[in-house]
């Protein structure tokens, strides 16, 4: 009886995960829906596009004088023992899934306002809501996504997202 | 090769992988978990988890990322053919379930790995030890390997940029998974870096063939595996995928010894 259990069990989660390699939409929208743990696995690591920019949040407060100068929202660095002690992956990963599922959305979606409306799009907004006034009278602000390309000198910097004002507070 | 010996060895492995998550995000708590990091409670409450933002919920969480770790650290050291490791095990992945009512995002493929050989060790192991269910905890584990290669190669063969040679390149020269000095060698030697994309894809797609090789050849390729982990640590930062994926190796091997004719 557990023999049988046991085997049912591992067997129906390797089915599923066999199945969750593939691009059937309807499985990927139950999956989404249920998943909430994201338990089953999916293996494309680093394919079919290899992730070869950085992505940055920056946002810049309205005041009665003016715009401040914009401002980055810090996500760690990397350190020289990353490869044994890297605890910064956390939130450099949780910016990353959230930039690409805005992506996601934004080429899935028939009316690019609508982006305002996505999961991802909210988490960014709240992160970024969530960080202290620049001064004191600040009124508004508003964030930028930008991706970067390269390392030292070389690097580019390209803003993919620019957001409307939003007041502080709003979210 | 026993079962015991590769369910073991993925069982301890996979412990030190989400131990090591446990600890390095207890080190970020504050800023990670605090109302202004990604895994805030507004955060959470976006994606419609909002009984993680209740006042209980978050003063508990620390408790609950730390009593992971300690759980890890515990299953870990007992080992799976103990009454305390499955337990211990038990009690990491409900730590991590409880955690990622919090932690929406930023879940990655060593997290993944981790979580499914501690289930499959737990529904083989509790309440206590089977020759059978542990021998398919094993089938299972060896599966996911298995699946995890192959997918991973297999979409990087369709993939231009990989089968260009230039995606080693692009992923060096990332800020996120980049590596500025082999980045600078990589595009001095572009040979080199098209060698070593492919030979990505080479070992990922062949991966499988490891169940029906000769044992030699299969060691060559699960030493090639072992290689590529440790490089991707080190110049990509992937600390844990250097214990959750080749900790799943013996019970390859496991497999291949059953299935392959040239064993």
């Amino acid at each position: 009886m557990r023999e049988g259990l046991t085997a049912v069990i591992l067997a129906a989660v390797f089915i599923a995960s066999v199945l969750n390699q593939t691009p059937l939409q309807r499985w990927r929208d139950l999956v989404a829906r249920h998943d909430r743990w994201t338990f089953l696995p999916f293996w494309a690591f680093f394919a079919p596009n290899p992730g070869y920019a950085g992505t940055h949040i920056v946002f810049r407060d309205r005041t009665p004088a003016g715009w401040t100068s914009w401002t980055e929202l810090e996500v760690p660095d990397t350190g020289g023992w990353r490869w044994l002690w890297n605890p910064g992956r956390f939130e450099r990963k949780a910016l990353q899934d959230l930039f690409n599922g805005l992506v996601r959305s934004a080429q899935a979606l028939r009316h690019p306002a609508a982006l305002e409306l996505t999961l991802c799009y909210l988490g960014l907004l709240a992160w970024v809501q969530a960080q202290p006034r620049r001064t004191p009278e600040s009124i508004t602000r508003q964030f930028a996504l930008l991706q970067a390309v390269g390392h030292g000198q070389e690097r580019s910097l390209q803003a993919v997202v620019v957001s409307r004002e939003y007041a502080i507070g709003e979210c | 090769m026993s079962v015991e010996l590769a369910l073991d060895v993925a069982f301890r492995a996979a412990l030190v992988a989400l131990t090591l998550g446990f600890l390095e995000q207890l080190a970020v708590f504050e800023r990670a978990f605090g109302f202004r990091g990604p895994f805030s409670p507004a955060i959470a409450a976006v994606f419609g988890r909002a009984g993680a933002r209740s006042e209980g919920f978050s003063s508990a969480l620390r408790y609950v990322v730390a009593g992971g770790a300690m759980a890890g650290i515990a299953g870990a050291v007992a080992g799976p053919s103990s009454t305390v490791g499955p337990l211990a095990a038990l009690v990491a992945l409900c730590c991590l379930a409880l955690t990622k009512l919090r932690r929406v995002t930023a879940s990655d493929g060593a997290e993944q790995m981790a979580v499914l050989t501690l289930f499959a060790a737990c529904v083989a192991l509790v309440p206590g030890p089977n020759a059978v269910t542990a021998t398919l905890a094993v089938w299972f584990i060896a599966a996911q390997a298995v699946l995890s290669n192959a997918t991973a190669g297999i979409a990087k063969a369709l993939s231009e940029t990989w089968r260009a040679g230039e995606a080693v390149l692009l992923v060096m020269g990332s800020e996120s998974h980049g590596h500025p000095g082999l980045a600078r060698v990589l595009a001095a030697n572009p040979g080199l870096g098209r060698a070593l994309t492919r030979s990505v894809v080479l070992f990922e797609c062949a991966f499988p063939l490891i169940l029906i090789a000769p044992p030699q050849l299969a060691l060559l390729l699960l030493l090639a595996g072992v290689t590529f982990h440790v490089g991707c640590a080190i110049t990509m930062g992937l600390n844990a995928f250097l214990f959750a994926f080749p900790g799943t190796y013996l019970c390859v091997a496991y497999v291949a010894q059953t299935v392959s004719p040239f064993w």
